[in-house]
């Protein structure tokens, strides 16, 4: 009888936790600057989670940080854990996770994930001057196989995937002006 | 914001991987080519473009992806509750609709389906072993007082951190696993 009262109370508290949230308004942060796409991403969410929960949910912008916008991730990884931050977190943040992982805000251990958002498929693209007509062609070229003395590719911050995918098309790299936060 | 596409028109970049929103214009006007999209299915807004696999390289897959996460120790109800009322506002009608006309597409949870680490780590910082989670911090790392080469100073981070496990650059599995798992969540890919 004891044991079922006891049951039955945690139940009560488990629903009456739930019903409380969000009892005040809810952040979420971005790592990147207004009017970039993570910061669309989160603009877009925000007035549907607002009308579904009853409470704000209000995008601020924590761009810095590096590549894997640690600025972002800490204030949330620091912040009470009751619902109440957020975070929008880039593929960026998982990437530099598993090359130098800053034991402030790692994925999945000081912050845990409650749903991906958007997938993007990325596109291999070239001038229209380089001789590849194939995604093989220009692995060959990278390669010098056609006597192309080496691929200008294009480079950014070290935590960004296209960066990872140029790696694979293995040759010089070109410096270029690279954004830092995008997904 | 992507300043490799004019380089890449004008020809200083002659190659480059990239978000499909930035290039649909360039490649439609004929001033870049479009060798493949690293997906396992076709971009609507370039349906001429095959996918890694249709261009002789299955396997070659690259997405980048965000998603909405919360401090550890956020209670299971308020995650739940979370999950749930973000599956929905993402799939609804009009926001799906502004998401692939990026070419994005959005993510393929449902709203039952709920986030893989379901034993987020009481706010002690106790008992790191139990979750899951960890489990991939104990096989890439050791009790390390080294972080990325340096030695261990901060008191304060000491403190605060005394009883978890992280790992060190060396650890790091190789930057060839990330392309697929990089993704901490269970389901990873969209159907």
């Amino acid at each position: 009888m004891m044991k079922r009262l006891v049951f039955v109370l945690g139940m009560l508290v488990g629903i009456a936790h739930a019903q409380t949230f969000p009892s005040r308004p809810v952040r979420i942060l971005v790592p990147a600057p207004p009017g970039s796409s993570p910061d669309i991403r989160a603009r877009q969410i925000a007035p549907k989670l607002q009308e579904a929960l009853g409470q704000p949910f209000i995008v601020e912008n924590r761009p810095g940080g590096g590549g894997a916008g640690l600025i972002a991730a800490r204030e949330v990884a620091r912040a009470a854990p009751d619902g109440h931050t957020l975070l929008l977190a880039l593929i960026n943040s998982a990437i530099f996770d598993a090359l130098s992982p800053d034991p402030c805000c790692r994925l999945n251990q000081e912050l845990m994930p409650i749903s991906r958002f958007t997938m993007t498929p990325l596109v291999a693209v070239i001038n229209p001057s380089v001789p590849a007509s194939s995604l093989k062609e220009l692995i060959s070229l990278g390669k010098g196989k056609t006597g192309l003395d080496h691929l200008r590719l294009r480079r950014s911050g070290q935590q960004q995937p296209a960066r990872r995918q140029l790696d694979r098309v293995r040759d010089r790299h070109q410096d270029a002006r690279g954004s830092r936060t995008r997904a | 914001m992507n300043a490799e596409i004019p380089d890449l028109v004008a020809g200083q970049v002659m190659a480059a991987f990239v978000v499909p929103q930035v290039v649909v214009a360039p490649i439609k006007a004929g001033k870049l080519r479009a060798l493949a999209v690293r997906a396992d299915k076709r971009l609507p807004g370039l349906p001429d473009v095959p996918t890694s696999a249709e261009a002789g390289l299955p396997g070659v897959e690259a997405l980048v992806w965000n998603g909405i996460f919360a401090p550890a120790g956020t209670p299971r109800p308020v995650i739940d509750i979370l999950h749930r009322e973000l599956v929905k506002a993402y799939n609804a009608p009009e926001i799906k609709a502004q998401v692939e006309a990026t070419g994005s597409y959005v993510a393929a949870d449902t709203p039952e389906n709920s986030p893989p680490s379901s034993a987020p780590r009481s706010p002690s910082g106790a008992g790191s072993g139990a979750q899951p989670a960890s489990s991939r911090s104990s096989e890439l790392g050791v009790d390390a007082k080294v972080r990325n080469g340096r030695a261990e100073s901060s008191a304060a981070f000491k403190r605060r951190r005394r009883s978890r496990r992280f790992s060190t650059r060396a650890e790091a599995p190789h930057v060839d696993e990330l392309d697929g798992d990089a993704c901490p969540f269970r389901s990873r890919r969209a159907g």
